[in-house]
This record gives structure tokens, C-alpha cells and sequence, in this order.
């Protein structure tokens, strides 16, 4: 006897008619025809438990402990959720409309979030590091050094050589941290420019103790501090004036006990 | 509250009440998990990557909707299989374009040097020889443990589809993994082809 579709239904067994009683898909007089012969054939049991380990394998991957998400996505990321941030304000004070948790969308549908575009979020980034990179260079006439705090994306409205920054209520510190990789450091200096979050180092003191401790010395003054994001890891940037038109980044994880980043910026 | 040490729903919790750092939090914590999810259902890295900011950011909006009874982490796995599953329902109406051979970031290694590799990797680089029909059901129902029912609503086909496909896909890992001993052979199984003597007496098929 055979199936056309998946041939001779008994010995020599084919793979595919053993695979589809395995997983359950023939019909139930089929599978109960089968089964005996089977059960009785080393063979086709071989065959079976074959697909079992293929089986344990697969369940073993979704269980093996994973690779990172590449650096270059994770920034990308976190760049996306801190526009969206941004784009929201205050984070759902008020619930939305209810609606499905994740609800598995129909076929064709479009999709359920949609995801900044990102060759426009790229060059909008690069547009942002060009002018960024302009408005330092005019200013580095003025201003000798920046101490940036990367965690926090700014609109762009930098303000260099304003070293006299105060806590603004709902500025900065409740804003999530600005992601920064390490591919693309340079719009750190507009985006960190003028902002005066410390984070987890609290303030000027904790800032220059940690910077201390790592032998960094500023050559300037600090022209921005913000919680960042490095690559996906958190972090806090300064921004640091580092001689005419030049600034100096650095960024140290949240304890201080690692650099993270130490660059200048042109 | 210190983010580092909240539990998910906590996070989720804190998030819904605006603290900006909660959500961040809960990404850092299960975007390389997440990621390889996307990865595998997508291969393709730049899709993977956007599916997974689809994801979050669904999540990010759709938090304050989240209910407790589900474990977060359950809540966030759906929300990015959905939209990677948005994305191969996409790509399939679209002309097709070929993917390469290997899975992103897996180097083409030579079968014969694959014994030294990780088994998740040489797994992973087994996946990648099914077509997207087969792959995806099996990437659903057996390394991400949904049930065969709910492969196929979230696929959109029937439950038959899902195993038939399901069945083919894991016949020819069997043979990409070296389980069958005779994996040339196309479908017929003659004596001697199989490794695994003496297996126990089978149960009946899975048909969840």
C-alpha cells in the first residue's frame, strides 16, 4: 500500500509519512492503522526518534543562553524608544483606550506599532551632528570646556558655554536616557550641551570625584551632564571643554567604576 | 523605586505611572532574549532589528494596558512574535528576495567543522535550510513552545497546515543534523538508514 503524496505506508518507510504521523497530522484512522506497524519496526522507530531529537534540539535553542543584540541595533533602539518618549511626554499618566493585549493581528494586517522610519531617523541624526558640530565650533571661541552628560536626547536647542545650569523641573532628569553609540559620538555634543543631570553621580562634586578617581582632568569646564546610554549601556556623559573649539567626552557607568568612554570631540 | 531591582510587572507598573527610567529598564532586560526571537523567526538582521523597535515601541504605548495575570515577559515575547510575524506576512506578498544561506552573524562553516560549533549554533544554522513556510511554524511551536493551535491563529492557517509543515521541516532537520544516518536520501528510508537502535516503543504523534 502506499500514499502517493508521501509514499509507501510500510517498510521501506518514508521520512515524510513518519514525520506527519509524528507530529500528529494524519487523519485518526491512518494514525491508528500505522502506529502498530511502527511500534513494530526498529526502522521506522529510528526514524521517529530522529524527529524527537530534532525536537530536543530546537527546544534546547530557545532555552541556550543568547548573543547580545548587536551594538549598532541596541543604539538604534533605544534612540527610537527615546523619540518616542519624547513624542509622548509624561509617560501614560492616564491609561488608554482599552484594547487587546498584543493581539495577534489578521493576515495582511499592517502593523500594530509603527517603527520610526530608520534611514529617515539616520539622517535626521546626521543632520543633527552636522549642526551640532557647527554650533561647536562657533562656540569654542567662547567656551574653553564641556562636561556632557550623554543620557538624554535634547530638541537641539543647545546651549554652549552655559555652565551655570540648574535643575529644571521636568527637564532632563525625567526624561529617559539619550542613547548614544560608540560609532557615532559626535552628536553627544549638541545633545548634551547645556543639560545638567548627573544621574547617579548627583552633582558637580560626585562628577569630579568620579572623574578624579579615574585620573581624568579636565582641562575646562563642564558644558553638559546627562544619563545615557552607551551602546545599550547605561552610563553618564560629560560633556567637558577641552581647549578652543574641542570638547571631551567621557561617560562612566552609573557606579563609576568603569570608563566607559573617554573621547575628544572635534 | 530602584529599577535595577523591580520585578517586570513592577516596571511595567512604574512606567504606567511615568517614571521615564522603568521602561528603559525593562528593555535592557529582555531586548537580547527578545532579539533572538526576532532573529530567528526573520533571519534577516536590519528586519529583526526593526521588528523588535516595532515591538517595543507597541509595548511602550500599550503598557499601561498590560494586566497582571499574564507574565510580562509572556506579554512582551507575543507582542514581539506578532510583529515579526507582520513582517514575513509582508515579505511574502512582496517579489521574493533571497536571503543568504547562513543566518546573520553565523559563519558559513563548512558541515564537517560543525562538531566543534555550539549545538544552539549549529541548530540555528539548521533553520536556516528550511523555507520560510516550514521555518516559521517550527520556530513558533518548537523553539518558542506555542501550541500548534495557536501557531495557526497566529499564522492565519489551519491547525493541519501547521503540523504538515511542521512535520516536513523537522524530516529535513533530521537530515541537516545528522539524526537520520542516510541524509541524502530524499524520502525513503531503507534498512540501515537511521541511526538510534533500540529506541523505546513509541507513544502516539504529538497533535497538540
Amino acid at each position: 500500500m502506499t500514499d502517493n503524496a508521501r509514499g509507501p505506508l510500510g517498510p521501506p518507510w518514508s521520512v515524510d509519512l513518519l514525520a506527519d504521523l509524528h507530529a500528529g497530522a494524519l487523519d485518526e484512522a491512518e494514525s491508528a492503522r500505522l502506529w502498530p506497524q511502527v511500534n513494530a519496526d526498529p526502522e521506522a522507530r529510528a526514524v521517529l526518534d530522529a524527529l524527537d531529537s530534532v525536537k530536543v534540539d530546537l527546544g534546547q535553542l530557545g532555552q541556550a543562553p543568547v548573543a547580545p543584540m548587536p551594538a549598532e541595533f541596541a543604539a538604534r533602539l533605544d534612540q527610537a524608544l527615546a523619540a518616542e518618549a519624547r513624542a509622548m511626554g509624561p509617560v501614560a499618566t492616564a491609561p488608554p483606550p482599552p484594547r487587546p493585549v498584543a493581539p495577534a493581528p489578521p493576515p495582511q494586517a499592517p502593523p500594530s506599532a509603527p517603527v520610526v522610519d530608520l534611514a529617515a531617523a539616520r539622517k535626521r541624526r546626521n543632520r543633527i551632528a552636522a549642526w551640532g558640530t557647527g554650533v561647536l565650533t562657533a562656540a569654542a571661541a567662547a567656551a574653553a570646556i564641556a562636561f556632557v552628560a550623554i543620557p538624554d536626547t535634547t530638541d537641539g536647542t543647545a546651549a554652549p558655554g552655559d555652565t551655570e545650569q540648574t535643575e529644571q523641573p521636568g527637564g532632563a532628569a525625567d526624561e529617559p536616557p539619550l542613547a548614544l553609540s560608540r560609532g557615532n559620538l559626535s552628536p553627544a555634543i549638541d545633545q548634551l550641551s547645556g543639560e545638567n543631570d548627573y544621574g547617579a553621580l548627583e552633582d558637580a562634586a560626585g562628577l569630579r570625584e568620579c572623574l578624579d578617581s579615574h585620573g581624568i582632568q579636565a582641562e575646562g569646564d563642564t558644558v553638559g551632564v546627562r544619563p545615557v546610554t552607551l551602546d545599550g549601556e547605561e552610563g553618564v556623559a560629560a560633556l567637558l571643554g577641552a581647549g578652543l573649539g574641542r570638547f571631551q567626552l567621557v561617560i562612566v557607568n552609573p557606579a563609576c567604576d568603569e570608563v566607559l568612554a573617554d573621547t575628544e570631540l572635534p | 523605586m530602584t529599577t535595577a531591582a523591580s520585578s517586570d510587572a513592577d516596571l511595567i507598573a512604574a512606567h504606567a505611572a511615568g517614571d521615564p527610567r522603568a521602561f528603559a529598564e525593562l528593555v535592557r532586560r529582555h531586548r537580547d532574549r527578545m532579539w533572538a526571537v526576532a532573529l530567528r523567526t526573520l533571519r534577516d538582521p536590519e528586519e529583526a532589528a526593526d521588528a523588535l523597535q516595532e515591538a517595543f515601541i507597541s509595548a511602550f504605548r500599550a503598557a499601561a494596558s498590560f494586566r497582571a495575570e499574564s507574565q510580562v515577559t509572556t506579554w512582551l515575547h507575543r507582542i514581539v512574535v506578532n510583529a515579526c510575524l507582520d513582517r514575513v506576512r509582508r515579505r511574502q506578498s512582496r517579489p521574493t528576495v533571497p536571503l543568504p544561506e547562513t543566518g546573520p552573524g553565523e559563519p558559513a562553516t563548512p558541515r564537517d567543522s560543525m562538531a566543534d560549533r555550539e549545538t544552539s549554533l549549529v541548530v540555528q544554522n539548521a533553520l536556516t535550510t528550511l523555507s520560510e513556510d516550514q521555518r516559521v511554524p517550527i520556530v513558533l511551536v518548537d523553539v518558542e513552545g506555542y501550541s500548534v493551535a495557536e501557531t495557526a491563529k497566529m499564522l492565519g492557517i489551519a491547525e493541519g497546515t501547521v503540523k504538515s509543515r511542521c512535520a516536513r521541516g523537522r524530516a529535513k532537520l533530521a537530515k541537516v543534523l545528522g539524526h537520520l544516518r542516510n541524509p541524502d536520501a530524499d524520502a525513503n528510508v531503507p534498512g540501515g538508514a537511521v541511526e538510534g537502535r533500540g529506541v523505546p516503543v513509541r507513544r502516539r504523534g504529538e497533535g497538540r
